[in-house]
């Protein structure tokens, strides 16, 4: 039996069985993410391939066991055409090992289908439509025979075989996501904000904080999730780039009994910091050669990455805040009345940030100028631009303890833009939404915004507690 | 009691409308009342769901058990296993007692070795009989500062579990008084605690704790009159409690002392159900074996022995119960009625909890209740219900074939098993088990009832927070 981290930065205890399991991973995983600075153990925990290959790979084998005749016809459409397309393929290279003779079907609906896979020469048609919905990669249709009987004369009627109706699903992930979201390549459009979210990431327990950056200079963001006992670095498909365990440093005197912390990613130099609750100093590391590497100690909570000077602070000894005095560039730049839960600030903002207090009262600084005051935030609150017009909306989590999923409400900023003298504008619930919706699961206690597809627009992680005691990163990002 | 108070079940508490900004605040001061008529702090001695609950704010052991029933280090930085007879624990460094001397792996032993001590009697001592020498020689195992290694003298894979039980709380055995490593600490203001901010699993969520110790009736008004946030075994409102119910009753006797039939006589005699419809606190549920339902579920009711009825004159006995437990007063006089009329005249006579253990370890009692708060595990259970019947010599028998099952629930079953083969060999007549009624106020968020069926009142926090 060892100890290994767990909930709330104690150590769980797991029986010596577990050794060869833990081996086989580590071989898996060596063999697989080469890259990674060391191999998976038991977390994140991560499905083999993607969504789509997955789910091409189960409607493959359910097509195989239907009885359908090669060659055969494929038709899919879909909530986005890339989706649609990227899904065909891989559906069609899996029908293609089961020596099914798949040919693309090309029409504009499902009766079209039939008439072209027949003059086709196919012999069975596979419908299907291919969507993301409530987290989930889903794809539904049916298996008909379509070859025409010579003595049916000109009716073209229907074989009995073969026949079925075919379902499907897999969670769905970044790279799913990204295929549904792909004609945000077009100008975005005007009108109400529709997000769709995804699985980004599993973690074996809570994140303490999370961050997002593009670290490695390629335009699109990595994703730093902190736990109470390691720093993971994600690509932005979701996928686990690296680890980095902070046992090393000292424990903190007044730990805090919940996942807590600070994680930043900056540009120059290319750096994560981090500042976990249960240790007595952060640290910052840089990605070398697929590792992490620690690159010096910390005194301070890294509380945003701004390009023109980072913000850090302090944690409140054993507490899940703040401290009220806010550094920036190694000088006081803000000094609050009260502990804050989250700070949230954007590219597009300079100088500019979100605070979240611990009562559910949000608000926006410029400076150490209050630009608005409000209640209704949840500790999950972000600054996002989805729709890259270099118009910021707010993601906030619900202030409700309780909720299973999370509430999520996304509201254009300039809805609270300061229009009369007081900064006071009540209550969030009193603004209409621009997008309201649920955490695909969980509740939500952390959020950034991210670019991960690097066209501009972006992409909000959310860190997800889950009520196992295990973690888990939704994306949620603007829908086609 | 108004609708406006909840009952806590076995999960978290969590009202879905409260407003916390999605995180647990800190600060402000929580106010229990508990309906409990003495404050009982020895882990040895405060086994009632109440006292084990005020307890566990003060005293905690090596780790604690999570919603899964696995063992989580809380004193304890690291428990590893070697070999299936060696556990290696490492006690946290930088620990202090609440009085401020250290803490290390010397007095963890030394805290575990007042099991063993004639001044202080107790069943739960089985729980470290798996140990070599059966643990009377742990002071021995503490090989470095923070280092215990722990030899068994055979496979036991319920030693962590076991040594998450609160009678192994961790308290200064050098001081002579009890002071522990908790999430509060005594102010030395009476009834009144201050979190501890070195807690290792961090500091409670409430800055201050104070505690009023009441009856049931004294519980329920103080939470009516918005003094109190949390009533601990306060009256019962018809609503059930998901609590386990492991705090288990039984009457242990001497059967050449009260004769052959006597087990007869009381299984013939006493209806279980309506001891605890009638006689027990709630919640509160029949035990006709062993184990307590909550670890032997949906077990056929075993066939007590036939009574063949009474002959001659009335035997005479006397009949020992622990004087602080309402309970076992109730059903001590009810026992008295029923076996008047199967040919015995019981005496009773209530004694204190020490008294009561001293009368056991020495055999020197004919009838004696025993309320024990059991671990979830249904091996260490079994094991120390063996020791409450008076029966060491059988841990020696059957506990090695238990340890050697690897496999927990083939583990878990075969002591079931062994429990219904033990039954009506063991001088002990199972009666009832219990649970701790938990009754919170609307503004107490994200209180927790542990697997050992306590609440765990250091993760509740107010909605308020503090100022």
């Amino acid at each position: 039996m060892r100890a290994t981290p767990g909930e709330g930065g104690r150590p769980i205890l797991r029986r010596t069985w577990h050794a060869p399991l833990v081996a086989t991973l580590l071989l898996w995983a060596a063999t697989a993410h080469a890259a990674a600075d060391r191999a998976l153990a038991a977390a994140p925990v991560r499905p083999e391939g993607t969504a789509i290959s997955r789910l091409a790979k189960k409607l493959g084998q359910d097509v195989g066991s239907s009885g359908a005749e090669a060659p055969l016809g494929v038709y899919v459409r879909g909530q986005a055409p890339e989706l649609a397309r990227g899904f065909g393929t891989l559906l069609m290279s899996e029908l293609a090992a089961r020596r099914l003779g798949p040919i693309a079907v090309e029409a504009h609906d499902e009766a079209a289908a039939e008439v072209a896979a027949r003059s086709a020469g196919a012999r069975s048609l596979l419908r299907l439509t291919v969507q993301i919905e409530n987290g989930l990669l889903s794809a539904r249709g049916d298996l008909l025979g379509v070859w025409v009987n010579f003595w049916s004369g000109r009716a073209a009627t229907r074989p009995s075989r073969p026949a079925a109706a075919l379902e499907g699903s897999a969670d769905a992930d970044a790279h799913a996501l990204a295929l549904a979201a792909a004609s945000l390549a077009t100008p975005p459009e005007v009108g109400p904000l529709r997000l769709i979210g995804a699985t980004f990431a599993h973690l074996a327990s809570r994140p303490a904080a999370i961050a997002a950056g593009d670290l490695d200079g390629d335009g699109r963001d990595e994703v730093a999730a902190l736990t109470d006992e390691e720093l993971f670095l994600f690509s932005p498909e979701g996928k686990l780039l690296a680890r980095h365990e902070h046992r090393a440093l000292p424990n903190s005197d007044a730990p805090c009994r919940e996942p807590f912390g600070a994680v930043s990613i900056q540009r120059s130099p290319p750096r994560i910091a981090y500042f976990s609750a249960q240790r007595s100093r952060g640290e910052q590391l840089s990605l070398e050669r697929g590792g992490l590497r620690p690159a010096g100690q910390l005194d301070e909570a890294p509380l945003f990455a701004a390009a023109e000077a980072p913000l850090t602070g302090t944690l409140t000894p054993g507490s899940n805040t703040f401290d009220p005095k806010v550094i920036v560039g190694g000088k006081l730049a803000v000094f609050l009345k009260s502990p804050f839960t989250s700070l949230s600030g954007h590219r597009h903002a300079a100088g500019t940030y979100l605070f979240v207090w611990p009562d559910g009262t949000g608000a926006l600084l410029k400076g150490a100028a209050e630009l608005w005051r409000a209640g209704g935030f949840g500790a999950g609150s972000a600054l996002a631009d989805f729709e890259g017009d270099g118009q910021l909306e707010l993601l906030v989590s619900s202030v409700k303890y309780a909720i299973e999923p999370d509430e999520l409400r996304a509201i254009s900023l300039a809805a609270l833009e300061p229009s009369a003298k007081s900064a006071a504008r009540g209550d969030l619930s009193s603004y209409a939404p621009a997008w309201q919706g649920t955490a695909l699961r969980g509740r939500v206690l952390e959020a950034t915004a991210a670019d991960l597809d690097g066209d501009g627009a972006d992409e909000v992680v959310l860190g997800v507690w889950l009520a196992d005691g295990t973690g888990e990163l939704q994306v949620f990002r603007r829908a086609p | 009691m108004t609708r406006a108070w909840a009952i806590v079940a076995l999960a978290v508490l969590l009202p879905a409308s409260s407003h916390a900004g999605s995180r647990g605040r800190f600060g402000g001061r929580l106010n229990l009342a508990l309906a409990l008529r003495q404050n009982e702090l020895d882990p040895l001695w405060a086994d009632t769901p109440s006292e084990a609950a005020l307890m566990g704010l003060l005293s905690r052991g090596v780790c604690r058990l999570d919603r899964a029933r696995g063992p989580q280090g809380v004193l304890a930085s690291e428990m590893s296993r070697a070999s299936p007879t060696h556990l290696k624990l490492t006690v946290r460094p930088n620990l202090r007692f609440d009085q401020g001397l250290p803490v290390s792996a010397k007095e963890v032993a030394a805290s575990w070795m007042r099991l063993f001590s004639p001044s202080t009697p107790t069943p739960y001592r089985a729980l470290l009989f798996p140990l070599r020498g059966e643990g009377r020689q742990l002071e021995l195992s503490a090989t470095s500062k923070y280092t215990l290694e722990l030899a068994t003298a055979f496979p036991w894979p319920d030693l962590e579990r076991s040594l998450c039980h609160p009678s192994l709380s961790v308290t200064d055995a050098r001081t002579g008084r009890l002071h522990g490593v908790g999430p509060f600490r005594p102010t030395g203001e009476p009834g009144t605690f201050a979190a501890n901010l070195s807690f290792p699993e961090g500091r409670p969520y409430a800055d201050s704790l104070t505690v009023t110790a009441t009856d049931e009736r004294g519980a329920a008004r103080l939470l009516s009159l918005k003094r109190a946030h949390v009533a601990l075994g306060g009256a019962d409102d018809g609503t059930a409690s998901g609590a386990p119910a492991l705090y288990a009753t039984y009457l242990a006797f001497r059967k050449e002392r009260v004769g052959q039939d006597f087990r007869a006589a009381v299984e013939a005699g006493i209806d279980r159900v309506d001891l605890t419809r009638y006689f027990v606190r709630a919640p509160a549920v029949a035990m006709p074996h062993l184990l307590p339902p909550a670890l032997h579920p949906g077990a056929e009711a075993p066939r007590p022995p036939a009574w063949k009825g009474s002959a001659g004159a009335p035997r005479e006995v006397t009949l020992l119960y622990d004087q602080t437990l309402e309970d076992q007063r109730a059903v001590a006089e009810r026992l008295q009625l029923k076996l008047h009329e199967r040919g015995y005249r019981v005496a009773l006579r209530g004694v204190s909890r020490q008294a009561l253990r001293q009368a056991w370890a020495k055999g020197d009692y004919e009838l004696l209740m025993h309320s024990l708060l059991l671990p979830p595990a249904p091996a260490p259970a079994l094991a120390v219900a063996i020791e409450a019947a008076g029966r060491h010599e059988l841990l020696g028998v059957h506990l090695p074939g238990l340890g050697a099952i690897a496999e927990q629930s083939a583990r878990d079953a075969r002591a079931r098993e062994l429990s219904d083969s033990l039954l009506f060999e063991l001088e002990l007549v199972p009666l009832y088990a219990q649970g701790l009624r938990v009754t919170v106020a609307p503004e107490l968020l994200g209180l927790s009832v542990d697997p050992q069926g306590l609440p765990a009142l250091d993760s509740a926090f107010l909605q308020e927070g503090g100022p």
